[in-house]
């Protein structure tokens, strides 16, 4: 074959050049990638998973993460929990939360920079909030009450800690309260350190003298002032501290007596620089751990501090609130201060993911749950399968997790492990496969190529004929007309269902044959219509050359001047990874004379109208709750590209022209044209073929199925509409007939005159209660069932 | 599992009328026995259209989502 030097035949794309035989390795494959985010990948085969495993991911969630107050806190203080406890009215819990986590909560509500304040979401909305004050204020009602004493059991083991500064001392009541017998040894006479330099007016001394008390009180603490510890070698003990500032090398014989041992601990450095009482505090209490593991294991490993990942909170959509904090504050100023805090937490996915805000588990749940359904143990639920079933593969939650969570690969990797271990319930997709199977079978699939190897193919999906034919034959006129007059074309689906199913199988077996085709065709380029069928390609059939039908519509579009009025794009989801489709269509409307006003979520925060990852058959009240958020987006008509977001909103009256509707038949107005129900569409499918097909070859193709005689049915408009919502076809109705006729499986009810059959069909067991009046079999009602019933002879 | 009007049901194969009887359903590798009613001879069975909306799609989806 020789190497046709590429030049683009279609304006504004790039010329692909073509490819010599052979795929590109998977590497290259997975390298090619669009802009989905972090963890986008290619269909995993379920033998190989490279996606991240779950346990990767909940390590990486960040809900439960800390808000950036508590982030900078050198305390760690557990500010949500403080707030919530405020919020309640439980406020001497929330003393006793800030009295453990300060240790000295009078020198802390006092001395605290409040580095918390300077990541404060609230003063984008008002001001920071006043944690300081609120400490403060817990202090002042807590400061003249007891403490309560609790039993201690003891450790029988020994620290020492040399230096009574705040460091030393917070370290050494702290491993008090734990059970640890504690000796502070401190060369100077009086406890506090540089604490005592600082001006009376910061802290007043009392204060001071306060939060000391309970050392001179404890069972297990010992404090002995003006000594100086020359030399360890007089102390026993199972761990030490050397809790004073100053270098070691200004006490030599110290640092003799200290080298080599392991059960001695020393901050090296001296604390240069200004004096920050909370950060020794901090200190103290990251020593304890230290100190408490070498007492009881014999050593410790000093890991730096891990600064926690904090939360990154969205932009405050809050009304501005300010403080209104008084001089002399009560409860209710401190219940006040705290009603203001936004108390941030990652909700990143939930706020894009109608799927998880609607069962309400926090996003580590969901992997939990969603890890409980792959490995269920015996006589446990499979907690996660009802979510796992209802995501839709919209693909918002892809952009919007800031640790690169991919939910959706997620969910369908899920259904496609669950799928192979037979887990999934089949029954529930039967419709939407023997969907798949007739748009790929004898009765709708159709193959033209006006010559062996054309430039392009038009694919234009299954569901935009289902809809209407006309819009097939229209836009496959168009692309005649105005691009290349030998365009091949090819009906098919792209295999969504089997995708949103978790049938890897039949997923590549439909991929296969479009692909073997294009190769029959040497590989054209694919003009795609259908934004799904666009994402899938481009993920699972990555080598085909697909570009999207609408920049190349755009493009050939002449401009109109009249003006049209307004009107909005919704953007169907699966066009977040084809942002030149979204662009294509905008152009499209103001050539075509129209003013767009954007949706709040248009373009890459697309939403889905209900119709993807078949969750019409796993979650419909979930469906139905997409599709109401998404009429309340706007009071302009929405301009469609999807034919199933067009059909999804013309059934609920919302006029949702689509855009076929306006560029091939600008004289009508379709807006509100009503969806054709399921034997419609299948209807519509034979006639595109069977049309198509006599105008591109002068004959009807032939229909590898033979036309199965089908007794006349007639139906009321009711029975079609319950039908219609129950995805029950036509068909489906004259083959329990037809079966029930023909071998005599059929019930008589005396009183009435009705016959009732029954018929197994694929998963699915069909009902017909039907009467025969006048050659014709009236049908009276229709259900079915999924459970199988155990029957002889059947 | 019963309905308020049962209709008088005759299977057209063999002119019997339909009795309760003991009828096996699975679905999700899990068996549950009913008695639904069936013709005493060939066993063809009345599945009620209350009964495949009601009981029935209950169970199957408390299986599903198990």
């Amino acid at each position: 074959m020789s190497r046709v030097e590429p030049v683009s035949p279609i304006p504004g794309v790039p010329a692909m050049a073509r490819r010599s035989a052979g795929f590109r390795s998977r590497k290259e494959v997975m390298k090619q990638r669009s802009s989905l985010g972090p963890a986008a990948s290619v269909t995993p085969d379920p033998r190989d998973l490279e996606w991240p495993s779950l346990s990767e991911y909940a390590r990486a969630c960040l809900s439960g993460a800390p808000p950036p107050c508590a982030a900078a806190c050198p305390l760690g203080l557990d500010v949500l929990g403080i707030i919530a406890k405020l919020k309640s009215g439980l406020w001497p819990a929330a003393a006793k939360m800030v009295r453990g986590l300060t240790v000295f909560p009078g020198i802390v509500s006092h001395l605290c920079a409040e580095p918390c304040g300077q990541d404060c979401l609230r003063a984008e909305a008002g001001d920071a909030i006043r944690l300081k004050d609120i400490e403060k204020w817990l202090w002042s009602r807590m400061r003249r009450k007891k403490n309560p004493t609790y039993f201690i059991p003891p450790q029988h083991k020994k620290i020492l800690i040399v230096g009574a500064g705040l460091r030393g001392l917070s370290c050494a009541l702290k491993l008090a309260g734990r059970g640890f017998a504690v000796q502070v040894v401190e060369k100077s006479g009086a406890l506090g350190g540089r604490l005592l330099e600082l001006d009376p007016d910061l802290i007043p001394v009392e204060v001071i003298e306060e939060d000391f008390a309970p050392l001179q009180q404890h069972k297990f603490l010992s404090i002995t002032i003006n000594t100086e510890v020359a030399s360890l070698s007089g102390y026993e003990f199972d761990a030490a501290l050397l809790a004073f500032d100053g270098a070691a090398a200004e006490y030599p014989k110290l640092a003799a007596s200290a080298a080599g041992r392991t059960d001695v601990f020393f901050q090296p450095e001296s604390i240069a620089g200004q004096y920050d009482p909370i950060q020794s505090i901090g200190q103290g209490l990251e020593w304890t751990y230290i100190l408490e593991d070498c007492a009881r294991l014999g050593r410790a490993d000093i890991r730096p501090k891990a600064t926690p990942a904090a939360v990154k909170p969205s932009t405050c959509g809050a009304a501005s609130v300010f403080s209104d904090w008084p001089a002399e504050p009560e409860e209710a100023d401190a219940r006040r201060e705290a009603e203001r805090c936004l108390e941030c937490s990652c909700r990143q996915c939930l706020d894009s993911c109608d799927m998880l805000r609607y069962f309400h588990f926090d996003p580590k749940q969901v992997l939990r749950n969603v890890s409980g359904s792959l490995n269920k143990l015996e006589f446990t639920k499979r907690p996660g399968m009802k979510q796992i079933r209802s995501c839709t593969g919209c693909g918002r939650c892809q952009t919007a997790c800031p640790a690169g969570i991919n939910f959706k690969e997620v969910f369908l990797s899920s259904r496609r492990i669950l799928h192979q271990g037979g887990h999934l319930p089949l029954a529930a997709y039967d419709y939407w496969l023997n969907d798949l199977e007739f748009a790929g079978g004898p009765e709708a699939a159709f193959k033209y190529t006006p010559q062996p190897k054309p430039n392009f193919l038009y694919f234009p999906g299954c569901q935009l004929g289902a809809s209407d034919p006309g819009y097939v034959l229209g836009s496959y006129g168009r692309l005649v007309s105005q691009v290349d007059p030998d365009m091949a074309i090819m009906l098919q689906c792209c295999g969504a269902p089997a995708y949103w199913a978790g049938d890897n199988k039949l997923q590549r077996r439909v991929l296969d044959d479009i692909r073997l085709y294009w190769q029959v065709l040497d590989r054209p380029e694919v003009l795609v219509a259908c934004s799904t069928c666009l994402d899938i390609f481009r993920q699972h059939l990555p080598e085909l050359n697909c570009h999207s039908l609408w920049p190349v519509l755009a493009e050939n579009e002449p401009d109109d001047t009249p003006d049209r009025g307004s009107l909005s794009v919704f953007d169907p989801c699966a066009s977040r990874s084809a942002p030149e489709s979204q662009a294509a269509i905008r152009k499209l409307a103001v050539k075509m004379g129209f003013k767009v006003n954007e949706l709040p979520d248009h373009g890459p925060r697309a939403r889905c109208c209900g119709y993807g990852g078949l969750i019409q058959s796993s979650n419909l009240e979930l469906a139905a709750v997409m599709v109401g958020s998404n009429l309340v987006q706007g009071d302009n008509d929405f301009l469609t590209y999807c034919s199933n977001c067009r059909d999804s909103f013309a059934l609920h009256g919302k006029r949702a022209p689509h855009v076929l509707d306006l560029l091939l038949f600008p004289d009508e107005d379709r807006s509100l044209r009503p969806p054709p129900d399921l034997s419609q569409r299948r209807e519509n499918r034979r006639r595109l073929k069977s049309d198509l097909g006599l105008r591109l070859t002068g004959r009807k193709p032939a229909s590898n199925a033979p036309a199965p005689p089908r007794p006349t049915l007639q139906f009321s408009p009711e029975i079609r509409r319950q039908m219609n919502a129950d995805l029950i076809l036509d068909e489906n109705v004259g083959a329990v007939i037809e079966r029930a006729e023909k071998e005599g499986y059929k019930l008589l009810d005396s009183a009435t005159g009705w016959f009732t059959a029954h018929l197994c069909i694929g998963n699915l067991t069909f009902w017909v209660q039907y009467g025969l009046e006048g050659g014709e079999y009236v049908v009276h009602k229709v259900y079915k069932h999924k459970m199988k019933i155990e029957e002889p002879g059947q | 599992m019963t309905e308020e009007r049962p209709p008088k049901l005759v299977c057209c194969q063999c002119w019997l009328e339909l009795q309760p009887l003991k009828t096996t359903l699975n679905y999700m590798g899990h068996n549950f026995t009913v008695e639904l009613p069936r013709c005493p001879q060939c066993g063809l069975t009345y599945v009620s259209p209350e009964l495949a909306a009601g009981r029935m799609a209950e169970v199957e989806i408390l299986l599903e989502d198990k």
